[in-house]
């Protein structure tokens, strides 16, 4: 049997498809209620065949019930769960157009003519830090800034200022990641989670830089997290305390958009 | 004749002054009988053999000085047994007692020896009184009870935190604070500070000795004077200290005033090591350290080991081992140490052995373990000796041996011989491991041949499983790479129509590579805790379970007793010591300052490796767990409470929430309250019920039939977006 | 636990209720026609059709012989549970808010709304058990709206139907001798209307229900408020579990009252209470509007909500249901296990 639900958690139509099979269970019960499973049907019921009928009734999809004072907590942990796993399953829509911010390349941009194109190569149409940018305005004027500055800039910082970071790996997003360093050489992955990074929301991925040979820790770590409030939360509660001897240095691993 | 003489009676002597030819010819008026010896016990010969005799005695007592006077006196014509001894200084005549006293001349005749004075002092009449004079009982002092810390209610663990020069004893309160059980004490010992076996008492070193303590308070309850004691142990059944100092034993001079009070005779003049008897705080056997180990740089301890019921205790001398029973003052079995050439160490059973030629109802017999290594045309070899009777119950014999390390199974059940060997090239070694199984008939040897070098093995208490640590020896090996391999073994399980064959250990899960190198099991036996301790960058521990209790995997083998899993596991750089609590419900891991400065401190784990305290702290030494006596429940006892335990553990869990903090404490003695009401409540409404008339329904099974009814079950869900 | 969905209604429940045996269900809605089900696979075994308005209440004798159900088209009808048919009407004189037998199952109470100048009142009718055909036209007994108190809203038996209790709209419980319908006394309990009055199994307390969003639980014998439940929206309804010290209650915004019913679709929610304790516990998500009702099986195994959406969902409680203690309530049993066992 099918059944459309009008609309499910994201907003879409969907179409929910039930096997059913009817099976006969054997029970023991009062002779009253023996007597009753064999009366005949009646009123709107009359003449229908034993068993239920999909028309009127229907099994439900599972629902929980998990008793005990802390339900609350548990229900709210269940809902970041899935709202996590949401988000990982959403990734696919990360495609965003750097013009117009729509889903699609920038290079395909329909707004590529009125928008003036790419605006990290243009440097940045704002956000620009250039001081002799001041009298220019929109990208023009901007992607003049470091010519006319006269001066060389090297081609990352050029970027940096952009506020882009030039493409290294892959695409791997390092919007939420902190770089964390002067960290003391004993310092292991687990007492990063469990001891620094614990009470600022999940963690989805701890590296310490080591050195190749030895094993040895550089006392660098990248901590990426989920979202962008929770690393920030963490940069600004942890940076400059001191840890094992050492006073940390928690910045985000490249500066914001 | 002219002159006449003066009669000399006439001469008044009295006004001549002698004084100066008397003090010319003054004879030493040597009054002291220091240097003179009495030999008792030679033999009575008649005179023609005095000579010979004398020769013979005078040769034999001049082996420390030079006997300058002789005598034996001699009536009717027979020596009388004795002989009087002179020497030139009175040390001669103490060394002469000390090496020869009880030396035995022949079959029938056995030398004995005193200083004169003793004789004097002793022996004349009126000297000593003959009338029994009771000594003086000194009052009896009443002490704590010194296993108060068994009475607590929720039953928890006492343990010591020996941080800077502070030690406190404290409760185990989990993720809490720990509870001080007393005031911590500065000072309270100079170097570290020890429980004994059952937990009874706790010993302090000090420079003067050592000082027992106990009770609720931990009251001084005895002092042993030991000046310099370094290192100390216990018998096992917690009556005797055993106590070590590089300084012997100097005893005052004989009429210093400290004499009278001095503990030790002069019998332990130079002795190093002191048994004690902690009730009386009095010694009670004092050894010389043998000579060669007088040079060791680090010593071997214990030097005394005990049998299980602490009847027994041994020592190894050079080419023999000297058994004492101890219900006899420390006397030595048989009056002579065992002869065994070039014995290497020994080991007594950990408890009382059941061979399967004694009879059931028949005690419990002690045994011990020793070998011997490879000498000339000699193999090596590792025997069996049962204690008091000293018979050999089995030997093997083996070759190509560079050590040999015996371990019991802690019900004496098996004898795990860890024996390392070296191929002929003596390039590399490797291990094989003999097992002697005592309960069976004429105690068969099981071998497992292994290629690599075993560095640690551990027995599951109470079990027949055990777990080694093992790596392939290679030279010059880097040791940033990771080489041992953890091993569980178990025994084969009688396989199907098969009767029960012979026990067989197979190792049924291997984990490599690890840094791992030790190993501990949970006191009660199917956990244990596999670290790597002492390397400052590997330090961690990880926890396996023997019986985990799911499903098998297919490739898990099923032909053993066991299904090992990790169940948690524990970065710990600073690692360098860990300890189960008694109840091996709890580890404390520390990092010791006596071993390395990094992150000193502690942290305290439940037994899959959760943390659930951390402290770091500066110059941090050392965590103890108080020991507990053995359980006084019995094997019903211990069924009653497992069959009720999700009750007790109900009461548990509910006392650990009211400990957590206030506030929970005062919402579960609200709830309590509520509970209580209602439960009064009701049985108030229920009382009245009668009276209302309200007659309980009664449902009976009787009239019920089984039908048959149909119903719906859902095979297979799907959701489709629609666009 | 899988719920089974009852949908033979078109338009909200109004009341749900198990038989004795707890293998009916049988359910009414604003659509003029009862429904009754298995419990056990949710097959509906036939409907009463007769009433000309909305059916506000049902019950159902102990024999599962007859049924009663009072309507919004100012009537009573008594049914023959197994095949349907209408055997008596009684008519009245305002629309019937609740109808219940008396636990003897001899009379059973109606109570009429106040509408159209009518103040409403609690009306005890004789039942004739051996020929239901025949029944007494006239009430042998009307309570009416007791003088200060507005009018009653819901209203039920206590242990052998000694008292009737009412719930009144502002929200007052009130107590009357059921024989002589003599005022016993009231207390002012709620701050808005309330809603539902369900007795515990033994009928000595019972729970209710308003839309001040509360619960409460009370002695029928001195009227004493025991227990309190608070809860974030106005309360439909309110029932004790047998087996476990539980309540559950339902309820929920109402439709016109919530802004944008998408985001909470689904998520109007049956609350589960600790009754001793006054926690709550725990939720069941599922109907798409409030929960207008809520009926427990007799022997405590499941529940059966019936809701604003139409929608009747049956639930049977799983294993951890059963399991779940607090530890205090364990301890309290392992201390009482104990005592016996040092007795024997």
């Amino acid at each position: 049997m099918t059944d459309i639900e009008p609309l499910n958690t994201e907003g879409k139509k969907v179409k929910i498809t039930q096997k059913v099979k009817e099976v006969i269970v054997k029970e023991t019960v009062n002779k009253e209620v023996a007597k009753r499973k064999k009366w005949a049907k009646f009123g709107a019921e009359k003449n229908a065949a034993p068993g239920p009928d999909f028309r009127t009734t229907q099994v439900g999809e599972p629902v929980y019930l998990r008793l005990g004072t802390a339900w609350k907590a548990l229900e709210k942990e269940e809902e970041e769960k899935s709202a996590q796993e949401a988000a990982k399953t959403n990734t696919y829509q990360r495609i965003k157009c750097r013009t117009c911010g729509g889903a699609h390349y920038t290079a395909k941009c329909p707004h590529k003519e009125t928008l003036g194109g790419d605006p990290a190569i243009g440097g940045g149409a704002s956000g620009s830090p250039a001081p002799e940018d001041s009298g220019a305005s929109g990208a023009a004027g901007a992607s003049a800034s470091a010519a006319a500055a006269g001066k060389y800039v090297p081609l990352h910082i050029r970027n940096r200022a952009a506020g882009i970071e030039p493409e290294k790996r892959g695409d791997r997003d390092d919007s939420n990641t902190l770089r964390v360093s002067q960290l003391n050489e004993i310092v292991t992955e687990q007492m990063i989670r469990n001891e620094l990074f614990a009470n600022f929301g999940p963690l989805a991925r701890v590296n310490i830089v080591r050195n190749r040979e030895t094993g040895r820790s550089k006392g660098l770590a990248f901590v990426q997290f989920h979202t962008e409030s929770a690393a920030q939360r963490a940069m600004e509660a942890l940076n400059g305390r001191g840890y094992h001897s050492l006073i940390l240095q928690v910045e985000f691993s490249k500066p914001k958009r | 004749m002219g002159l006449e003489q003066p009669k000399l009676e006439d001469i008044p002597v009295d006004d001549i002054d002698f004084s100066d030819l008397e003090a010319q010819y003054a004879v030493e008026d040597d009054t002291s009988f220091d240097k003179y010896l009495v030999v008792d016990g030679a033999p009575i010969a008649p005179e023609a053999k005095v000579p010979i005799l004398t020769k013979v005695l005078t040769k034999l007592l001049s082996q420390h000085g030079t006997v300058t006077n002789f005598y034996m006196p001699i009536e009717d014509g027979k020596t009388r047994g004795f002989a009087f001894v002179e020497y030139e200084t009175p040390e001669i005549v103490e060394k002469t007692i000390k090496s020869l006293n009880g030396k035995k001349l022949d079959v029938k005749h056995r030398l004995f020896l005193n200083k004169l004075t003793d004789i004097e002092k002793y022996g004349a009449e009126g000297n000593v009184t003959d009338d029994f004079q009771e000594p003086q009982l000194p009052p009896f002092e009443e002490t704590d009870y010194l296993r108060s810390w068994l009475q607590d209610e929720s039953g928890r663990d006492q343990f010591i935190l020996q941080k800077q020069e502070m030690v406190g004893v404290f409760w185990n309160k989990k993720k809490e604070n720990p509870e001080p059980a007393i005031e911590p004490r500065l000072n309270w010992t100079t170097s570290f500070i020890k429980f004994s076996p059952k937990g009874s008492y706790v010993f302090s070193i000090h420079p003067q000795g050592l000082q027992a303590w106990g009770g609720r308070d931990f009251k001084s309850l005895k002092r042993f004077s030991h000046p310099g004691v370094r290192l100390i142990d216990f018998s096992p059944d917690e009556k005797y200290l055993i106590s070590l100092s590089p300084e012997p034993i100097i005893l005052p001079p004989e009429d210093h005033p400290k004499r009278a009070s001095f503990p030790f005779g002069p019998e332990s003049e130079g002795h190093k090591l002191i048994i004690w008897d902690i009730a009386t705080g009095l010694p009670a056997r004092t050894f010389a350290l043998p000579p060669h180990l007088e040079q060791r740089k680090e010593m071997i301890w214990p030097l005394l080991k005990w049998s299980h019921d602490g009847k027994y205790v041994a020592r190894l001398g050079p080419n023999a081992l000297a058994i004492y029973d101890a219900t006899e003052d420390f006397a030595l079995l048989d009056k002579k140490p065992l002869k065994i050439d070039n014995i290497m160490d020994f080991e007594f059973a950990p408890h009382g052995v059941q061979l399967a030629t004694a009879k059931k109802q028949d005690p419990l017999t002690h045994v011990l373990a020793y070998w011997t290594p490879e000498t000339g045309n000699q193999t090596a070899r590792v025997a069996l000796l049962e204690v008091p009777s000293k018979k050999v119950l089995r030997t093997i014999n083996l070759f190509q041996v560079s050590d040999v390390k015996l371990h019991w199974q802690d019900n004496a059940e098996y004898l795990a011989v860890k024996v390392d060997r070296h191929t002929k090239s003596k390039k590399t070694l490797f291990t094989n491991l003999e097992f002697f199984k005592l309960n069976e008939k004429e105690i068969p040897v099981e071998k497992i041949e292994l290629k690599d070098r075993v560095v640690n093995f551990g027995w599951e208490p109470k079990g027949d499983r055990f777990v080694t640590i093992s790596r392939p020896e290679v030279q010059g090996a880097n040791p940033a790479i990771a080489r041992n391999a953890i091993t569980f073994y178990a025994p084969e399980l009688p396989s199907k129509g098969k009767i029960a064959n012979l026990k067989k250990w197979i190792a049924f899960k291997v984990i490599e590579p690890k840094f791992s190198n030790t190993i501990n099991w949970a006191p009660k036996g199917r956990f244990l805790v596999i670290s790597t301790v002492g390397t400052s960058s590997q330090g961690g521990l990880e926890f396996y379970d023997m019986d985990y209790p799911g499903e098998k995997k297919e490739s898990e083998s099923t032909q053993v007793n066991a299904h090992v899993r990790e169940i948690g596991k524990l970065e710990y750089a600073g690692l360098t010591d860990l300890e189960w609590d008694p109840s091996g419900r709890f580890v404390a891991a520390w990092s010791s300052f006596w071993r390395h400065k990094i992150e000193n401190g502690y942290r305290l784990l439940d037994l899959a490796g959760h943390v659930l305290r951390e402290e770091l702290i500066d110059d941090f030494k050392a965590f103890i767990w108080r020991p507990r006596p053995e359980s006084l429940l019995t094997g019903g006892d211990r069924k009653k409470v497992r069959k009720n335990l999700r009750e007790y553990s109900a009461q548990f869990d509910e006392s650990d929430a009211m400990e957590a903090s206030e506030a929970t404490r005062e919402l579960i003695l609200n709830r309590r309250r509520l509970l209580e009401e209602w439960t009064s409540w009701r049985s108030t409404i229920d009382s009245h019920k009668d009276d209302y008339g309200i007659v309980q329904e009664s449902t009976s099974n009787e009239d019920e039939e089984v039908i048959e009814e149909i119903k719906e079950e859902i095979l297979e869900e799907k959701e489709e977006i629609v666009a | 636990m899988r719920p089974l969905l009852l949908k033979g209604h078109e338009r909200s429940l109004t009341q749900v209720k198990y038989n004795r045996e707890g293998d009916l269900i049988f359910t009414v809605a604003k659509d003029k026609e009862a429904s009754v089900w298995y419990s056990f696979n949710g097959e509906r075994l036939g409907t009463f059709s007769g009433h000309g308005g909305t059916i506000w209440s049902i019950d159902v004798d102990q024999k599962s012989e007859l049924l009663l159900t009072g309507s919004a088209d100012f009537s009573v009808k008594l049914w023959n549970v197994s095949n349907g048919e209408n055997v008596f009407t009684w008519s009245c004189v305002s629309p019937v808010r609740r109808v219940e037998f008396n636990p003897s199952n001899d009379k059973f109470l109606a109570v009429m709304d106040a509408v159209m100048g009518h103040k409403g009142d609690i009306s005890v009718f004789n039942i004739n058990k051996e020929t239901p055909t025949k029944q007494d036209e006239e009430p042998i007994l009307v309570i009416p709206t007791y003088e200060g108190l507005e009018r009653v809203s819901v209203a039920g038996f206590s242990y052998l139907g000694k008292y009737i209790i009412a719930g009144h709209q502002d929200g007052t419980v009130s107590k009357y001798d059921a024989k002589t319908g003599e005022f016993i006394n009231s207390v002012k309990v709620h701050e808005g209307l309330v809603t539902d009055l369900q007795f515990s199994e033994d009928r000595t307390y019972f729970i209710t229900s308003s839309k001040d969003k509360s619960s409460k639980i009370l002695d029928v014998d001195n009227l004493n408020i025991l227990k309190k439940f608070e809860s974030d929206s106005p309360l439909n309804s309110a029932a004790i579990t047998p087996l476990k010290n539980f309540v559950v209650l339902g309820g929920g915004q109402e439709a016109r009252d919530v802004t944008t019913t998408a985001a909470n679709q689904g998520k109007f929610e049956a609350r589960f209470y600790h009754k001793i304790f006054e926690d709550e516990i725990g939720r069941v998500k599922g109907h798409f509007g409030p929960l207008n009702y809520i009926a427990i099986h007799p022997k405590g195994t499941g529940y059966a909500s019936g809701g604003e959406d139409g929608y009747v969902r049956v639930h049977n409680f799983d294993k951890s249901y059963f399991d779940f203690k607090y530890d205090v309530e364990i301890t309290a049993e392992a201390a009482a296990a104990s005592k016996e066992n040092n007795q024997d």
